[in-house]
C-alpha cells in the first residue's frame, strides 16, 4: 500500500500543481509552453511599432 | 515618434508576453517603461463594480434595491421633458421606477455622463458642478452625488444603455455601506491583497514620476501634441497628483498594464488570486454574464461592469464567447477570456482614440499566435 502511495505521488503533486497554478502570482514563461508560437507573437511587435513610429493620434 | 505603448498577454497565469514601445515623453524623448503607471479612466468601473460585489456578498444589499434606500437624494428620479438650450433650463416628468444597484451596475439607470454624454445632459450636468472624475479642484464625491442625486434622467431605467455616471454612483455606495472611503476600501479589499502596487486615486510622489504624459491631436495639423487642460473645462490631466479629494469610481484610478492583469486573472481564477479571495466563484459567473436582457449593446451584451462576448461578438474577432471586456478614455483596453485563459492589455495613453483600430488589431495578432 505504501509503495503504491509512493508511486502515485508524482501525479499527485502534477495535478495539485496544474490545479493551483493560476493562483499563483503571475510569472513571466515561455510563450510556446503555453499554447503560443514565439513567430507569430512577434506580428504584435510590428503592428504596435509601426503605430507608434507612425507621426499621428489616430491610424490613417 | 511621439507615442509609446505597452502590451501585456497573459495565458494560464503566465505573462507569455510583455513589452514597451516608442517613447513616454517626446521632448524628453524618454523611452516608455513597462511599469510605467497609466490613467486608466474607465478601467475603473470594472475594479468599483467589484467592490460592490464583495460588498453584496456580504448581505449588505440587494442588486434589485433602490439607491435611494442608501444615498436618499435618487429617491423618486424625475425624467427629462424638454430642455433650452440658452439657459439649461429644463421641465421633467416623473419616471416610471426607481434606479436599483443592477441599473447602475449595467448603465442602465438613465444617468448619463459629465463632458462626454449627450448635449443636453452635458450642459445640465455642468451647469450643476458634476464632473467626469478629471477634477481640478476640492470636491466630495459625496457632496457631488447627492446633487447627482437631483438632477434629470436622460430615460426611465431599465430602458436602454446608456453609458454613464452610475459606476461614480456605486462609489458612493461603498462608501455609504462600508464606512470607509472609497480610496481606502479598494486598498484595504483588492489592491493589498492582490498586491497591486500601483493602482491609486493619488499617486504618491515617489511614484510620479512613472506616470506617462498624455498626448492628444493638434487641431490645425492633426499631430500629436502634449495634452492642454482646456480640451474639457472644469478637468486637469494632472487629477492623480493634484490629491484633490475627488474617488471617481468610474475614472479616477491611475495603474501599471501588471497591476491590471492580476486584476483580471483574479476574474478568470474564479475570484481568487495568490491565494486570496476576492469574490465567489458564483459571483464571478454572475458578473460575468448578460445582466441587460434584450436590450441593444452592439454585437455584444452587458454584465455587472464588463462588455460580454456574445456569439456574433466572437465572430468579428475571434474572441470566444463569454470574454469580458472592456477599456479607458486615455487608450488603454483589455479583455479575458475564460475559455482560452487568455488576458490581453493594451495601454497607451492619449485622446482621441478609436478603439476599433489598434486595439482591435491587438486582439487578432494573439489569436493567431495561437498553436
Amino acid at each position: 500500500m505504501k509503495v503504491k502511495f509512493l508511486k502515485l505521488l508524482p501525479l499527485f503533486v502534477f495535478i495539485q500543481q496544474v490545479t493551483f497554478a493560476q493562483s499563483l502570482p503571475l510569472q513571466n514563461d515561455d510563450a510556446a509552453t503555453n499554447g503560443f508560437s514565439p513567430d507569430r507573437l512577434k506580428r504584435i511587435d510590428q503592428v504596435i511599432k509601426s503605430y507608434v513610429d507612425s507621426n499621428w493620434i489616430k491610424v490613417q | 515618434m511621439d507615442k509609446g505603448a505597452v502590451g501585456l498577454v497573459v495565458r494560464n497565469g503566465k505573462i507569455v508576453y510583455y513589452k514597451s514601445f516608442g517613447v513616454d515623453d517626446a521632448n524628453k524623448n524618454t523611452a516608455l517603461q513597462k511599469d510605467a503607471i497609466f490613467r486608466i479612466a474607465s478601467q475603473t468601473k470594472a475594479i468599483t463594480s467589484t467592490a460592490v460585489m464583495i460588498l453584496f456578498e456580504e448581505g449588505k444589499f440587494l442588486l434589485d434595491d433602490p439607491i435611494s434606500k442608501y444615498i436618499p437624494s435618487f429617491a423618486k428620479p424625475n425624467v427629462l421633458s424638454t430642455f433650452n438650450e440658452k439657459d439649461s433650463s429644463y421641465t421633467t416628468v416623473p419616471a416610471k421606477r426607481e434606479i436599483t444597484i443592477r441599473d447602475l451596475l449595467t448603465h442602465t439607470s438613465g444617468i448619463d455622463y459629465a463632458q462626454i454624454g449627450s448635449p443636453k445632459m452635458k450642459a445640465i450636468y455642468a451647469k450643476a458642478g458634476i464632473q467626469a472624475g478629471f477634477s481640478d479642484h476640492k470636491q466630495l464625491l459625496a457632496d457631488a452625488i447627492n446633487k447627482l442625486g437631483t438632477l434629470p434622467l436622460v430615460q426611465n431605467p431599465g430602458e436602454r444603455f446608456t453609458y454613464s455616471l452610475s459606476i461614480d454612483v456605486l462609489g458612493r455606495l461603498v462608501e455609504v455601506v462600508s464606512g470607509l472611503s472609497l480610496d481606502v476600501f479598494l486598498r484595504q479589499r483588492i489592491f493589498k491583497p492582490l498586491g497591486m502596487e500601483d493602482t491609486y486615486f493619488n499617486l504618491p510622489v515617489n511614484k510620479q514620476s512613472r506616470l506617462v504624459q498624455v498626448y492628444t491631436e493638434d487641431k490645425e495639423t492633426s499631430k500629436p501634441v502634449l495634452w492642454k487642460d482646456d480640451t474639457f473645462p472644469g478637468s486637469t490631466i494632472n487629477y492623480p497628483i493634484n490629491n484633490n479629494g475627488y474617488y471617481a469610481g468610474g475614472a479616477g484610478l491611475v495603474s501599471t498594464i501588471k497591476d491590471y492583469a492580476i486584476f483580471l486573472q483574479m476574474y478568470l481564477n474564479g475570484g481568487e488570486y495568490n491565494g486570496h479571495r476576492i469574490l465567489s466563484r458564483h459571483t464571478v459567473e454572475i458578473v460575468t454574464k448578460n445582466q441587460i436582457g434584450e436590450i441593444p449593446f452592439g454585437d455584444d451584451k452587458f454584465g455587472l461592469g464588463f462588455q460580454i462576448t456574445t456569439e456574433k461578438g466572437n465572430a468579428k474577432l475571434g474572441l470566444s464567447e463569454g470574454s469580458f471586456s472592456w477599456g479607458g478614455f486615455f487608450a488603454t483596453s483589455y479583455w479575458a477570456d475564460p475559455k482560452e485563459k487568455i488576458s490581453g492589455l493594451l495601454f497607451l495613453q492619449q485622446w482621441p482614440f478609436k478603439h476599433s483600430e489598434l486595439s482591435d488589431k491587438f486582439k487578432v495578432l494573439v489569436y493567431q499566435a495561437l498553436q
